[in-house]
């Protein structure tokens, strides 16, 4: 096959698009690039869900305990965790007015906010789930929030023991 | 004058420097917390001679794990002291009791250090170990505090320190295992 020859007419019509493609170029450069979203930093991520899930298990502890009062201990440790884990969010993020309560709680995956009586053995398994999380939650974290959840996790293993006896 | 790679050799040195002392001194407080069981479950019978012998053989096995990881991470593991000073020699099982609770309160505390070290395999072992801590301590007194080792139910009991000779049981308790 021949190769085709570029004509001088083929180089100026070339030359003429170039032109035009440059300033196309120049055009948009001009322009303001559209802004884009700083990507999620992981560890504020992980403290929402953490905090989420904190205020799930408020939830429950709040329904458990209007039944049986000697609860409320369980409850207010909680509240501990859930303060000091929205302490560590940085002030964007943190709701302006973000009472501790289960009234800010996310919904439950699996029907966790579902009416009815919450059983010694639901809390227990939830406090199981969320202490054998922390260790892994904490790899990767800064040094002070891996100490926080370290001791969370610790509390909620203490809390699983002390819901297997009479309270 | 310093280079990028001289910077960031010296960080590592420095990192890593950081990592092994945090492990000895969890490995200290193994010790440590070996030794305090071993005078405790003498003086209790029964559920609490069951509790302070489990409890001595969990403190054994972290002790294990942590040579292991020190010698990994090309430290030398400190050897066990011939005895250390604790806040209280136990002569009743109330005292081995009181001890053992003392011994996980320092225990946690030494561990919620090791949480900080920037390796993932000694973060996972030392929130761990401070829950089994927890646990175990909840096991010999029913309290529980919201954060442990962030903010102790009672006054921070000093460090563990070793000693050549056993403390007399009526010396003060200014020092507790652990630390």
């Amino acid at each position: 096959m021949r190769p085709r020859r570029l004509t001088r007419r083929a180089l100026i019509r070339g030359g003429a698009m170039g032109a035009a493609v440059a300033a196309m170029a120049g055009c948009a450069a001009n322009e303001p690039e559209p802004v884009a979203p700083a990507p999620p930093d992981p560890q504020v991520e992980l403290l929402r869900q953490v905090i989420a899930g904190k205020e799930r298990t408020i939830a429950l502890y709040e329904r458990a305990a209007a039944d049986e009062p000697a609860l409320l201990p369980f409850l207010e440790r909680h509240k501990v965790h859930l303060a000091e884990l929205r302490r560590r969010l940085p002030p964007a993020t943190t709701p302006a007015t973000a009472p501790v309560t289960a009234q800010t709680a996310s919904p439950a995956p699996s029907g966790g906010a579902s009416p009815g009586k919450v059983s010694r053995t639901r809390l227990r398994d939830t406090e199981r789930k969320a202490a054998a999380a922390r260790p892994k939650q904490l790899q990767s974290v800064s040094p002070p929030l891996a100490q926080l959840l370290a001791s969370i996790g610790a509390c909620e293993a203490a809390h699983v023991q002390a819901l297997s006896r009479p309270l | 004058m310093s280079t990028v790679s001289t910077v960031s050799a010296t960080t590592t040195v420095s990192a890593r420097d950081a990592l092994l002392a945090a492990l000895l001194k969890a490995l200290a407080a193994e010790h440590a917390a070996v030794y305090a069981y071993s005078l405790g479950a003498a003086r209790v019978e029964g559920r609490q001679r069951s509790l302070l012998t489990a409890a001595h053989a969990a403190h054994r096995n972290r002790r294990d794990q942590l040579r292991t990881l020190i010698n990994g991470r090309g430290g030398t593991p400190v050897e066990a002291e011939p005895s250390y000073t604790l806040p209280l020699r136990p002569g009743t099982s109330a005292e081995a009791v009181r001890l053992a609770t003392l011994v996980e309160e320092g225990v946690t505390a030494v561990y919620l250090e090791l949480v900080a070290v920037d390796d993932g395999p000694v973060r996972r072992l030392a929130a761990l170990a401070m829950q089994e801590s927890v646990t175990r301590s909840y096991g010999l007194r029913p309290e529980i505090t919201a954060l442990p080792g962030l903010r102790p139910a009672t006054p921070s009991p000093a460090p563990a320190t070793p000693t050549t000779q056993a403390t007399p049981a009526d010396a003060p308790a200014s020092a507790a295992p652990g630390g």
